[in-house]
């Protein structure tokens, strides 16, 4: 058996010798890290309530912010002004006016938050400027350029093709491919683009996607799985 | 300069630095070198959650990855501001830095350790608790440097490519550093092993 005199007198291979430096320094920081560590844990778990495993929470429970609580009671509004005024209009155009009423309801998530801004790059600031402002052709060449500096951040990429499509004449089909993209590989954001996806092909006239996209954000109740609902419904009354 | 463009100054300065004044980041260092580490806690707690949140949107991350990416960046930079290597000027760009290097390791997944073939430290004459005693004793005599490299090398599992790009040296250069560090390590751990007739 190897021992630590083997070690000391330089008397193991190279590959033995490198082995055994790893293996002391993984005891020995493990060791100490992990005291350390624990203490941290337990400070955060005590004082912020922060957990390494987060706690399941009921739907329901979920943080809004007060400006997306405003934003659902404003699209609900727009909504039911919109069926008042529609009354009398056939059920294709009733369900094309409250696609493009959800549609209208700019997506507030692109404020820049107090204290966030010193991380921000410039570039990104100058995004979240113009998409607050409305000003989206500018907003969407600005998240256009951040996406290809960064292609692993879908936030960048959800604001770009939200950008585009908040513009006058939108190309679905592009602003499309892009929402699917992000529902394929982002979780969070790609809750997020589904709703607008559909929304998309609903635009589209491509009713099946869209009852199999809303279809599914009613079972997950994801973002946006009531109005989905509603969606769905009148979608199902065009057949019926 | 005015007063109050001074006192406007002063505030932006201490955002970038945790709001820690200078004084108080002298002090922090002061503490952490005495082996106190009460006032890095109280920055830690505050810093953690928004440090997390950060990750998270930035990268659309799990949260169980940001904590432990958030946890290990607080360990290091505990390290590095203990061996006084961290100036005051924008703390918070260098540990955001050191953050998103680290969330990098852990997604490509560099956050391994190998698996080693049954070498044991130690006879079975349960002496591992007094070597590490000495180890610790032996560690704590380098300098700064050499703890910061070795512990990055041999603890993290960073790369030489890594390493050289945050030390600003070749790849060559940090491997020579190593070597150097790993042996210096080795003499004083072997004479307090032979001092105390182990």
């Amino acid at each position: 058996m190897k021992t630590i005199w083997d070690y000391l007198h330089n008397r193991l291979s190279p590959e033995e010798d490198e082995q055994l430096t790893r293996q002391l320094f993984r005891t020995y920081f493990s060791e100490v890290d992990g005291t350390r560590q624990q203490r941290w844990a337990q400070l955060l778990s005590e004082n912020k309530g922060i957990e390494r495993r987060q706690k399941i929470i009921k739907r329901d429970a979920k943080k809004q912010t007060p400006i997306r609580w405003i934003a659902i009671l404003a699209a609900a509004g727009a909504t039911a002004l919109l069926l008042l005024f529609i009354g009398g209009s056939n059920k294709g155009d009733d369900l094309q006016q409250q696609v493009q009423a959800y549609i209208e309801v700019i997506y507030p998530e692109s404020e820049i938050r107090k204290g966030e801004a010193a991380e921000l790059e410039e570039q990104e600031i100058l995004a979240r400027l113009a998409y607050n402002e409305q000003r989206f052709a500018e907003a969407e060449l600005l998240w256009q350029r951040l996406s290809e500096q960064y292609p692993t951040v879908f936030e960048y990429k959800f604001l770009q093709a939200l950008s585009a499509l908040y513009q006058p004449s939108p190309n679905y089909e592009e602003v499309g491919l892009i929402m699917e993209g992000i529902t394929t590989n982002s979780r969070f954001w790609g809750e997020q683009a589904r709703w607008y996806l559909a929304l998309i092909r609903l635009k589209q006239n491509r009713n099946e996607d869209a009852q199999l996209l809303l279809r599914y954000i009613i079972e997950k109740d994801d973002w946006k799985s009531s109005e989905a609902a509603k969606l769905l419904e009148r979608l199902d009354d065009l057949y019926f | 300069m005015s007063t109050m463009t001074m006192a406007k100054t002063g505030l932006k300065e201490a955002d970038k630095n945790f709001r820690l004044s200078e004084t108080e980041f002298e002090q922090l260092l002061t503490q952490l070198q005495e082996g106190k580490e009460q006032l890095f806690e109280s920055i830690f707690l505050v810093q953690f959650e928004p440090a997390m949140n950060y990750l998270k949107k930035r990268f659309n991350t799990e949260h169980e990855l940001a904590y432990d990416s958030v946890m290990t960046t607080m360990t290091d930079f505990f390290y590095r501001l203990k061996s006084g290597k961290v100036k005051y000027g924008n703390l918070r760009y260098l540990f955001n830095q050191m953050l998103v290097q680290e969330y990098y390791r852990r997604y490509k997944k560099e956050w391994q350790y190998e698996e080693f073939d049954g070498i044991d430290l130690v006879d079975d004459d349960g002496q591992e608790e007094e070597i590490m005693i000495f180890f610790d004793y032996a560690f704590n005599r380098l300098g700064a440097a050499c703890q910061e490299l070795l512990r990055a090398y041999y603890y993290q599992g960073v790369s030489y490519p890594t390493l050289a790009e945050q030390l600003g040296k070749s790849q060559a250069a940090i491997r020579k550093q190593k070597q150097r560090c790993q042996q210096h390590l080795k003499s004083l751990f072997r004479a307090l092993l032979e001092q105390n007739s182990l």
